[in-house]
């Protein structure tokens, strides 16, 4: 039998290894908790962070410009200033669809819509609970050299989540655009969707099956 | 105790255990999320209506084969237990004591915090590992009953087991004869484990300076169990 004090020793050793691999790697990896930097320097903390996925994200800067630029020549005939990059005119009547979905804990799954490059989308979307999401779109056409399964993200927070988003978005790319949703609470989630824009059918993806869907008013 | 024979195989234990905290460190994230049961198998979990008694099976045999957590505890239990008898025996204690609580946490509807109980099951390895290093016996004077505790212990891991499915919408077509067939599949999973940890042991045994290695053994178990208590500890406080 060991000596108390080896035995206390050996104890104190495996509680200070413990701590610090606790705090150096495990912290950092999982919960990006990372006091004294070693997540970052040893690149643990983008688990924390990151995702399955990896995608190039679009900066916000490559989107089609919808800064408002007041003219600095232009006036109309009674004088007022033409402000530019306000109007983006569109193709078509707008359509309006909103839907409710119930999310068990864990669940994910995805509402895109098909619009033209240019095409303009309002939406809100309200949840029960904190979850996780990212908004993006895939084009029809993929860029030259990029693999099967090419998408674009726009805005995204899958680890802590939020429980509502309302926006303007305007489509980048003719294709499908919308969110990826996954339930990252514990209890079932009702997810409240409405959006109104100029799209013509809707993609979902849920139990791993694909779907199109039309517009709850196409009209 | 200085020749080299002795000198080279406490490098090699040295190795071992740097190795092993090492992996424990690096792949816990990995582990972490095929610990819960994955994406994928909660899609199945949640559209399956009526029993499917094969799959519940696999579900559970694979939580317990990548269920870091309880073969630390399960490695602690069995380690100075060198007859087929007694760990039969043990083991059997353990299976009473996980099979009660998941049965009756999932039909009695009690919903156990998982990061409290996750705790209790890091803290359970550390206790055993405490325990075969002789630490009760030498601070405390006596050794506490072990059937004891690896029984209650298993009612806890048992908790465990429970709130994992629990963080599903189970059908209620099928639910018991699934929820017993996930328990049968956990027993599955244990006993490939342990035969896989029993293979281990007794080849090692059977090599010179093993009491020596135990010990540096059980001290690494205990880091392992620490590093489970803080993991989970914090889980709870940042509420993920």
């Amino acid at each position: 039998m060991a000596s108390a004090a080896k035995i206390a020793m050996a104890t104190v050793v495996a509680f200070i290894v413990g701590g610090v691999v606790l705090v150096t790697a495990v912290l950092p990896a999982e919960y990006g908790i990372d006091p004294l930097g070693t997540g970052k320097a040893l690149g643990l903390t983008e688990l924390a962070n990151s995702t399955v996925k990896s995608a190039p994200v679009t900066a916000g800067g490559d989107t089609p410009a919808v800064t408002i630029v007041p003219a600095a020549d232009g006036v109309n005939e009674d004088g007022a200033p033409m402000v530019k990059h306000t109007f983006i005119s569109q193709p078509s009547r707008y359509k309006v669809d909103s839907r409710v979905i119930v999310l068990a804990p864990g669940e994910g799954m995805e509402i895109k819509y098909h619009m033209p490059k240019g095409g303009g989308l309002i939406y809100s979307w309200t949840a029960t609970e904190t979850i996780g999401y990212e908004l993006h779109g895939e084009p029809d056409k993929n860029p030259p050299n990029t693999r099967i399964g090419y998408y674009e993200s726009y805005d995204l927070d899958r680890k802590v989540g939020k429980n509502q988003s309302h926006g303007v978005f305007i489509a980048p790319s003719t294709g499908i655009h919308g969110w990826f949703w996954e339930n990252t609470s514990k209890k079932e989630v009702t997810l409240n969707l409405v959006s109104s824009g100029y799209y013509d059918w809707i993609f979902q993806n849920r139990h791993d099956m694909e779907t199109i869907l039309q517009p709850t008013d196409p009209k | 105790m200085s020749n080299q024979s002795v000198s080279k195989s406490r490098i090699a234990g040295l190795t071992a255990g740097v190795v092993l905290v090492i992996v424990l460190a690096l792949v816990a994230p990995q582990f972490a999320s095929a610990h819960n049961v994955s994406q994928r198998d909660a899609s199945f979990v949640e559209s399956n209506k009526g029993s499917a008694i094969p799959a519940f099976m696999y579900l559970g045999a694979k939580h317990m084969v990548t269920g870091y957590d309880h073969l630390l505890f399960l490695v602690g239990v069995i380690f100075f237990l060198y007859r087929l008898k007694d760990v039969i025996q043990y083991v059997s204690l353990f299976t009473i004591g996980h099979s009660l609580t998941l049965l009756a946490g999932v039909f009695g509807n009690i919903h156990a915090n998982s990061h409290i109980v996750d705790a209790i099951i890091g803290f359970s390895v550390v206790y055993k590992a405490f325990d075969n290093m002789d630490g009760f016996k030498r601070f405390l004077g006596f050794q506490p009953n072990t059937k004891i505790a690896v029984l209650i212990f298993g009612l806890f891991h048992g908790f465990g087991l429970a709130t994992k499915l629990q963080e599903f919408a189970l059908s209620k077509d099928g639910l018991i004869a699934n929820i017993v067939s996930f328990n049968v599949g956990v027993e599955i999973g244990q006993c490939l484990a342990l035969t896989a940890v029993l293979i281990g042991l007794s080849v090692w045994r059977t090599r010179p300076g093993f009491l020596h290695h135990a010990f540096m053994t059980n001290t690494l178990l205990m880091v392992g169990g620490v590093i489970l208590v803080g993991y989970q500890v914090t889980g709870y406080w940042v509420g993920q």
